[in-house]
C-alpha cells in the first residue's frame, strides 16, 4: 500500500501578518475558527472515504498561518477526525508550527496527548530590533521561553525556523541566534533567506527605502556561518534550506522532495496525487462553502506531463543531500542522464558545483548558493 | 483619352526633411480632387507604415492630378522623393522623370544641408525650380528673412513664392498654378518610336514586376513587343496605366506622361531603374542617360535570436529585395551568432528601416552586429580584397595597407554650435575644408570625415551638440589609406567574432574600454567570474569583470511551492533560448544590439 502525507492549512494569525508573509492567512476572522475546524473535519471525512482506504498516512503536517492560534480542544477535534478516517503509520511523523507568542502549556499538553510529535517554533532572530523590523509579535525572551517548555513538556523532535539576510542584520547576530539553539540542542534547524515576496509590507519597505537589506555576499556570508556552526555541533544540512541531526530530518518535507504524493486540506492546499498537481480555493468563504455543499473547493488541477515530472524530479532532488540517483532516473524517464547531459555535467563538476558519488548526482556544499542556474543547465 | 502634351507638367517635390513636403503633397491631391479628404489618409504617398511612423518618405509614388487654370484641363504628375540623406539616390531618380521640382522650405528653419543638396541635383538634371515658403502659420516663421536666405544661398529668385500653410491648406492654388506656370511641359515627339525610363520598380503578387515610366517619346499600348535596352530582354505588354494614386488601368501611355507598364516580367532586376523602354522592332536609336548604380555604404550582420529559422530570414529579405534593389546580402556564419547575413544598405536609417520591416512585417527577432563600411584592403602578396565583415580582416601580417571609404561632410549649423561641431568632426578624424557664414543665422562647415566614423555615432553626436539644429549631408568621394586595427572583444579568453569591429587606431583604446563597460552592463552574472577584454593582435587593451553570481537559490520548496517553481524554472529556460553560448559564456542576444549605442 503506498503512502501519502497529509498536510493542514490552518490560515488564523493574531493581530496582523509578518511583513514578510505571503502566505494566506487572516488576523479579522479568528472569531470563524470553529467554523473553519468543522469544515476542515469534514474535508477529512470527504477524503477519507476514497484515499483513506487506498494510503497509508506517513506524515502530517499542521502549517499556516499560524497553527498554534487554534483554540484549546480544537487540534483534538482535527486528530480525532484524522485518525477516524485515515489509517497511520505507527511511526508517522506529526508536526504543527508554533509561535512563540501563541504557544502555552496547556496547548503543548493537548498537541503531544493526540499525537504530534513534532515541534516547529517560529524564532526567526533572537535580536528584538531585528524582530521589530520584520514586523514578529514576539521577544527574543518570549522565543527561549517557548522553547524550553516545549523540552520540558517533553518535545522530543523540535524545529526552529530562523532567518537570514533581514534588514541590519550582521553576522554576530546571526552567531548569536545558531549558538543558542546549538545549545539548546535543538533537533532541526530550517534556516531560510528573506525573500521579499511581491505585495506583502516588507517588499514595500524596501522600494521606497525605508529600509536596507544585506547584500547577497552578506547572505551568503551568513548562509556559511550558519552551515559551519550547525555542521559542527552535529546539525547537518540535508536540504537547501534545512540542518537536522542524524535521523531527525523531516520525513513530510522530504516527501516532497522526492515527489512522493500528499494532500492538503484547507484554504489554499496543495495536493500531489497519481501525478497531478491540484489546489484548494484561495477563498475563506468559498472554502467553507464548498465544503458546506459537499464539494471539494478545488480550483485548479494540473496533471504533469512526462517531461514536467522529469524537470521537477531533478529540481527537487538537486536540493537535497541525497541528490539525483542517476540509476533510478534512468529507469524512470529513460535515457542516459551522464550521457545526455555530459557537456554541462562536465561543465558543472570541473568548476566544483557538482559531485557523482554512489551514483548520485550532488550539489556540493559551497553551491547550494546557485541552485538555480545549475538546475537550468541540467533540466 | 487624347492628352494635349502642352497641359503636362511632370514634377517632384525636393526638400529638407521634415520641412513638410508629404503634407504638402497630401493638399496638392486634396486639392485637386485626385482624393477627397475622408479618402485622404494622412500623407498618403507614404505607403508603409513605418514610413508613416516616423514621417518619412523612403520609396518614392507617382500620382497623377487634374488641376483647371484659365478654363483649361492640366495634367499634374507628382512624383513623390524621399527627403533622408541615404535616399538621395532615389531623389535623383525621380527629378530625371520631372521637369520641375517644388523646393519646400521651412519658414522657422530656413535652408539645410539637404535643402542645398536637393537643390543641386535639380540643377544638374536642368530641372526649374519653384521655391515655396512653408509653414507661414507658425509664431516663429521668419518669411522675409528665409527668403533672402534662398535667394543669398541658393540663388533663387523668392519674389513671388508662394507663402503657404500645407497643414493648415493656406495658399495651395499658388503653388498650383506656379506649378503651370512656371514648370515647362515636357518635349517629345510622339510619331517616334516608344523611349520610356524605368525610375523605379516593385513587385506585384499578381502583375509581376511592374516598372514606373515616364514616357520621353512616342507611346506604349497593350499588346505592343517591347525590350528593355540595357538587359535586350523582350516582353509582351499586359497593362498600362497611371497612378490616382492607387493604380489605373488607362488604354494608351503617351508621351510626357508618367505611368507603369506591366509586361508578366517575373523579377524587378529585369525591370532595372534606370533602364531605356523601347519598341523590339524598330527601337529607338540611343538609350536614355540611366543612373549611376547605387552601391552599398554601410554593413552589418543580420542574424536571428531564433537561429533555426534562418530560412525565413532568406525569404524576407529576399522579398524586400523584390522592391529595393540597394539592399544587399550574402550568407555569413558568425560562431557567436550562427547562421545569418550581412546586409549592405545605404545608410544607417536605411538599415534600421530594414531590420524593422523584418521584425514587423516577417515576425522575426533580429540580431544586428555593429555597422561597418567596406574597407579595401592590401595585401603583402598584391592582391586587394574589400572586406566589410571585421571579422574576416586578414592578420596583420598579411596586409599591407588598408583604406578606408572618405565623405564629403556639409554641415549647416547656426553659428552658436560651431565649434562643439568642430570639436566633433576632429574627434572623428575629420579634416576641414572649409567654413562659411552665409548669413546671421547659418554656418556651413566642410569637412572630409572618413565613413567608418559617420556610421558609429555621428548623426547623435551632431544632434545633441547643436541641440538638433545642425543639418548634415555627405557623400563618399574617396578611399584613403589609414592605420585602422581589428578590435577583438574576449569573453572569458574566447574570441567572440560578433563583436569584432574596424577601428583607426587612435580610437582603439577608448572604443574597447566602452565596449568592455557597455558589455559588463548587460551580460548577467555567471557561475564563474568572467572577464571581458578588449585587444588588438594578441595585445589586451580593456578589461572588466563580471563577478560570479553569488546567489539564486529559492529558499522555501514545498508542497505549494513545486509548481510555481517548477514554471518559472520554465519560463528561464525558454529566456535561454535567446541567450547566445559564447564557449561556457551566455550571453543574451540583447547584448550585441545594446553596444551598437556606445554614447558618448
Amino acid at each position: 500500500m503506498n503512502t501519502l502525507a497529509l498536510y493542514f492549512h490552518i490560515p488564523f494569525c493574531n493581530e496582523r501578518k509578518c511583513d514578510y508573509c505571503s502566505f494566506i492567512s487572516f488576523c479579522n476572522k479568528n472569531d470563524r475558527m470553529d467554523e473553519y475546524v468543522d469544515a476542515l473535519i469534514k474535508e477529512i471525512k470527504m477524503r477519507g472515504a476514497k484515499e483513506g482506504k487506498e494510503y497509508k498516512i506517513s506524515s502530517i503536517f499542521f502549517g499556516g498561518g499560524t497553527p498554534s492560534v487554534l483554540s484549546d480542544g480544537q487540534m483534538t477535534k482535527i486528530m480525532i477526525a484524522i485518525k477516524q478516517n485515515f489509517r497511520l503509520l505507527p511511526n508517522a511523523e506529526i508536526t504543527i508550527e508554533a509561535n512563540p507568542e501563541s504557544i502555552t502549556e496547556s496547548k503543548l499538553r493537548e498537541y503531544l496527548l493526540v499525537g504530534v510529535n513534532r515541534l516547529s517554533i517560529g524564532v526567526q532572530s533572537l535580536n528584538d530590533k531585528l524582530l521589530a523590523a520584520i514586523g514578529r509579535r514576539h521577544t527574543s525572551k518570549q522565543a527561549k521561553e517557548a522553547l524550553s517548555l516545549a523540552k520540558k513538556i517533553g518535545f522530543k523532535n523540535i524545529n526552529v525556523d530562523m532567518m537570514i539576510g533581514l534588514p541590519e542584520q550582521t553576522l554576530s547576530d546571526v552567531k548569536k541566534t545558531v549558538k543558542y539553539l546549538i545549545k539548546e540542542r535543538v533537533n532541526h534547524v530550517s534556516a531560510y533567506s528573506l525573500i521579499l515576496e511581491p505585495g506583502t509590507v516588507l517588499q514595500e519597505k524596501v522600494r521606497v527605502g525605508v529600509i536596507k537589506l544585506p547584500s547577497e555576499d552578506e547572505t551568503v556570508e551568513m548562509y556559511n556561518l550558519v552551515l559551519d556552526m550547525l555542521s559542527h555541533a552535529g546539525i547537518k544540512r540535508y536540504e537547501v534550506s534545512n540542518f537536522a541531526m542524524l535521523d531527525y530530518e523531516c520525513k513530510h518535507n522530504q516527501n516532497y522532495w522526492r515527489l512522493g504524493e500528499y494532500l492538503a486540506f484547507g484554504v489554499g492546499g496543495h495536493s500531489y496525487m497519481k501525478d497531478t498537481r491540484f489546489a484548494n480555493t484561495d477563498d475563506f468563504d468559498k472554502y467553507l462553502q464548498s465544503i458546506e455543499n459537499n464539494t471539494l473547493p478545488i480550483v485548479s488541477v494540473e496533471k504533469l506531463s512526462f517531461n514536467e515530472r522529469r524537470e521537477e524530479t531533478i529540481m527537487l532532488a538537486l536540493r537535497t543531500r541525497e541528490g539525483l540517483n542517476l540509476e533510478e532516473f534512468d529507469n524512470r524517464f529513460g535515457g542516459h542522464f551522464l550521457r545526455d547531459k555530459k557537456k554541462e555535467i562536465e561543465f558543472l563538476s570541473n568548476r566544483g558545483f557538482i559531485s557523482l558519488r554512489n551514483g548520485c548526482l550532488k550539489v556540493s556544499e559551497n553551491a547550494y548558493y546557485v541552485l538555480n542556474s545549475i538546475i537550468l543547465k541540467l533540466v | 483619352m487624347e492628352q494635349n502634351i502642352k497641359n503636362i507638367r511632370n514634377f517632384c517635390i525636393i526638400a529638407h526633411i521634415d520641412h513638410g513636403k508629404s503634407t504638402l503633397a497630401d493638399r496638392l491631391i486634396e486639392k485637386t480632387g485626385t482624393l477627397s479628404s475622408r479618402e485622404l489618409t494622412e500623407q498618403v504617398l507614404d505607403s508603409m507604415d513605418i514610413e508613416r511612423e516616423r514621417g518619412i518618405t523612403i520609396k518614392l509614388t507617382p500620382t497623377r492630378m487634374f488641376y483647371e487654370y484659365n478654363g483649361e484641363e492640366y495634367t499634374l504628375n507628382l512624383i513623390d522623393t524621399p527627403g533622408h540623406v541615404d535616399f538621395t539616390y532615389e531623389v535623383s531618380r525621380s527629378l530625371k522623370a520631372c521637369e520641375g521640382a517644388i523646393l519646400v522650405v521651412d519658414a522657422t528653419q530656413g535652408v539645410q544641408a539637404q535643402t542645398l543638396a536637393n537643390v543641386y541635383l535639380a540643377l544638374e538634371q536642368d530641372l526649374t525650380i519653384v521655391p515655396v515658403i512653408n509653414k507661414i502659420d507658425l509664431p516663429s516663421a521668419r518669411v522675409e528673412e528665409v527668403k533672402k536666405e534662398i535667394e543669398d544661398i541658393i540663388g533663387l529668385s523668392c519674389e513671388d513664392a508662394p507663402l503657404i500653410s500645407a497643414k493648415e491648406g493656406i495658399n495651395i492654388d499658388k503653388v498650383l498654378e506656379s506649378i503651370v506656370q512656371k514648370i515647362p511641359s515636357p518635349k517629345g515627339d510622339k510619331n517616334k518610336s516608344l523611349k520610356a525610363l524605368i525610375f523605379d520598380s516593385y513587385y506585384d503578387n499578381f502583375k509581376g514586376a511592374v516598372s514606373l515610366v515616364r514616357v520621353f517619346d512616342g507611346s506604349v499600348k497593350v499588346g505592343d513587343k517591347i525590350k528593355m535596352m540595357k538587359t535586350n530582354m523582350s516582353y509582351d505588354v499586359t497593362e498600362v496605366g497611371v497612378f490616382c494614386p492607387s493604380p489605373k488601368e488607362i488604354s494608351v501611355l503617351e508621351t510626357g506622361m508618367v505611368g507603369y507598364i506591366c509586361a508578366s516580367i517575373k523579377n524587378v532586376s529585369e525591370t532595372k531603374v534606370g533602364d531605356t523602354i523601347t519598341f523590339s522592332d524598330n527601337p529607338t536609336e540611343k538609350a536614355l542617360e540611366g543612373y549611376k548604380d547605387v552601391k552599398p555604404m554601410v554593413y552589418c550582420g543580420v542574424f536571428l535570436v531564433d537561429g533555426s529559422k534562418y530560412n525565413d530570414l532568406k525569404d524576407a529579405l529576399e522579398k524586400l529585395k523584390l522592391n529595393d534593389d540597394s539592399l544587399h546580402f550574402t550568407p555569413e556564419v558568425s560562431t557567436a551568432l550562427g547562421y545569418g547575413f550581412r546586409c549592405g544598405f545605404l545608410g544607417l536609417l536605411h538599415l534600421e528601416i530594414i531590420t524593422e520591416r523584418l521584425e514587423r512585417e516577417f515576425n522575426l527577432d533580429v540580431i544586428t552586429t555593429a555597422p561597418s563600411v567596406s574597407y579595401r584592403v592590401f595585401k603583402t602578396d598584391g592582391s586587394m580584397i574589400e572586406i566589410s565583415n571585421p571579422s574576416l580582416l586578414p592578420a596583420v601580417t598579411e596586409i599591407k595597407e588598408i583604406q578606408e571609404p572618405v565623405a564629403s561632410v556639409i554641415i549647416y549649423t547656426p553659428p552658436e554650435y560651431v565649434g562643439n561641431i568642430m570639436e566633433l568632426c576632429q574627434g572623428k578624424r575629420g579634416e576641414y575644408l572649409d567654413m562659411q557664414y552665409l548669413d546671421k543665422n547659418r554656418v556651413m562647415l566642410k569637412y572630409n570625415i572618413p565613413l567608418n566614423e559617420i556610421v558609429y555615432d555621428f548623426f547623435d553626436g551632431l544632434k545633441s551638440r547643436s541641440r538638433g539644429y545642425a543639418s548634415l549631408d555627405y557623400e563618399v568621394n574617396k578611399f584613403e589609406k589609414s592605420d585602422l586595427v581589428k578590435l577583438d572583444i574576449l569573453l572569458n579568453g574566447e574570441k567572440c567574432d560578433a563583436l569584432s569591429i574596424i577601428v583607426h587606431r587612435d580610437s582603439a583604446y577608448s572604443r574597447g574600454k566602452k565596449l568592455c563597460e557597455k558589455l559588463k552592463q548587460v551580460i548577467p552574472r555567471q557561475l564563474f567570474e568572467l572577464p571581458i577584454q578588449a585587444c588588438i593582435g594578441g595585445k589586451v587593451i580593456a578589461r572588466e569583470t563580471v563577478k560570479a553570481m553569488r546567489k539564486d537559490v529559492l529558499a522555501k520548496c514545498y508542497g505549494g511551492d513545486i509548481s510555481r517553481k517548477r514554471k518559472l524554472l520554465e519560463k528561464q529556460k525558454e529566456g535561454k533560448k535567446r541567450m547566445r553560448q559564447i564557449g561556457s559564456v551566455e550571453i543574451p542576444s540583447e547584448a550585441f544590439m545594446t553596444i551598437l549605442k556606445l554614447d558618448d
